[in-house]
């Protein structure tokens, strides 16, 4: 069965990021920020501009090299970190908004064979086969959401964005809200289509 | 930055792990990481990464070694299957440039075509002597007529040649002498001594030819009292 949020993890053929994100996310690696440089230097991107496109494969190798040396939880502080830094658009004021635009600022960022994958025009995402992040917000009455990422990108990664977004973005009421893989389900690290995060509150 | 007080493991263990770790990246298993205790952050972890990036790199640049050791093999393989075919290719050239065949009845032709090397006369003079020696022939006619160029090394090995032949008990017969090719050689010097000379393929033949129609011994009988 084809699953429509997450393409085969080889499909990354022609797909493309933009030079401001790949930028935007060295930056985020902090202290591995020198290191990212030379592992992306070594795939061939010598130098990251905004208005460039970049293969997406030499950002997620970087990602991969930089969790294998410096474990999970610096990867998490990397998603953690860009979701601080980036300037979140006017109308953006709940979780459910917060969550459910990154799947459109995915697809604004992204293009596959020189093909973007958003219309301005019509404000639709264009599919790309590049998968989709898609929020399911708690049913009435109760404090569990569920976040479930199909994106090329990694599960610490996206943990890291997750868990910024539902504390800077509180459901009314929570005091405090906790953001964990679902154990129970198989995640992409281990070769799964999705991985399902389960917010908490 | 702490170097460690709260953490979860104790100092000594983690730098008993990195020991270990190192040893066995240092055996050139280039695989191991130092494992990252999700609550250890302090100097020590600046520590661990370094050498899991150290690990990393050397893991990459062995993997890169080693492809590029197994595309150098390739191409070795690749040269030696060339000068392999290169080889049968030339000895097939070498049997084609001196190819011994019947024209009549007891009588063989070597025609020769080209220039003669050093090389070269000695694999034309082994290969006539030897097919003189299996089929022996009453004559031999060695046609020049596609020799190109006629140097003193040329016509040296054409006069070995013919004077090898001749002592197995054959007649031999140079054919395809132009006048060019006659200038140059009395020029030389070259010595043919008894042999003929004819300026045709076909009047070197007509001189065997002509000679079976006087005979009166049979060809056979006569090369026997010869020898």
């Amino acid at each position: 069965m084809t699953n429509v949020l997450r393409p085969p993890r080889g499909n990354l053929d022609g797909v493309e990021v933009r030079g401001e994100v790949l930028a935007g996310t060295v930056d985020a690696m902090g202290s591995y920020r020198a290191r990212a440089l030379v592992i992306l230097e070594r795939l061939g991107v010598t130098s990251v501009r905004a208005g460039q496109w970049y293969p997406l494969a030499a950002l997620l190798t970087t990602f991969e090299k930089i969790e294998d040396a410096a474990g999970a939880r610096a990867m998490r502080r990397v998603g953690a970190t860009v979701a601080s830094t980036a300037v979140w658009p006017d109308g953006i004021d709940s979780l459910e908004a917060a969550l459910s635009s990154i799947d459109v600022a995915y697809h604004m960022n992204h293009r596959r064979n020189g093909r973007e994958l958003f219309d301005g025009a019509t404000g639709q995402i264009v599919e790309g086969g590049i998968g989709h992040d898609v929020f399911l917000p708690a049913k009435p009455g109760e404090r569990t959401a569920l976040y479930i990422c199909g994106s090329f990108y990694p599960d610490q990664f996206d943990l890291g964005m997750a868990e910024v977004l539902a504390n800077k973005f509180k459901p009314a009421g929570a005091d405090k809200v906790t953001v964990e893989i679902d154990a129970s389900k198989p995640i992409r690290a281990s070769g799964g289509a999705t991985t399902t995060y389960v917010i908490r509150w | 930055m702490k170097l460690t007080t709260d953490v979860t493991q104790p100092l000594e263990e983690r730098v008993a792990r990195i020991e270990s770790i190192l040893a066995r990246i240092a055996s050139g298993d280039f695989t191991q990481r130092i494992p990252l205790d999700e609550n250890d952050e302090d100097a020590l972890t600046t520590i661990e990464v370094g050498i899991n990036f150290m690990a990393q790199d050397l893991h990459d640049l062995f993997a890169a070694n080693m492809a590029q050791q197994a595309k150098l093999l390739a191409q070795r393989q690749e040269i030696e299957d060339g000068l392999k075919l290169l080889a049968m290719k030339q000895a097939t050239i070498t049997a084609l440039s001196t190819p011994v065949i019947q024209v009549w009845q007891d009588v063989l032709c070597l025609p020769l075509v080209g220039s003669i090397d050093a090389a070269r006369a000695t694999e034309m003079t082994e290969r006539v002597i030897a097919a003189v020696d299996r089929a022996k022939p009453h004559g031999m006619i060695i046609d020049i007529t596609g020799i190109n160029q006629m140097d003193e090394a040329c016509a040296s090995a054409l006069v070995g040649t013919a004077r090898a032949v001749r002592l197995l008990g054959c007649e031999v017969v140079i054919s395809g002498v132009s006048p060019l090719v006659a200038q140059t050689l009395v020029g030389l010097g070259a010595d043919f001594g008894a042999i003929a000379t004819h300026r045709t393929l076909w009047d070197g033949l007509r001189h065997f030819i002509d000679g079976r129609r006087g005979q009166s011994v049979p060809a056979v009988e006569r090369r026997r009292s010869r020898i």
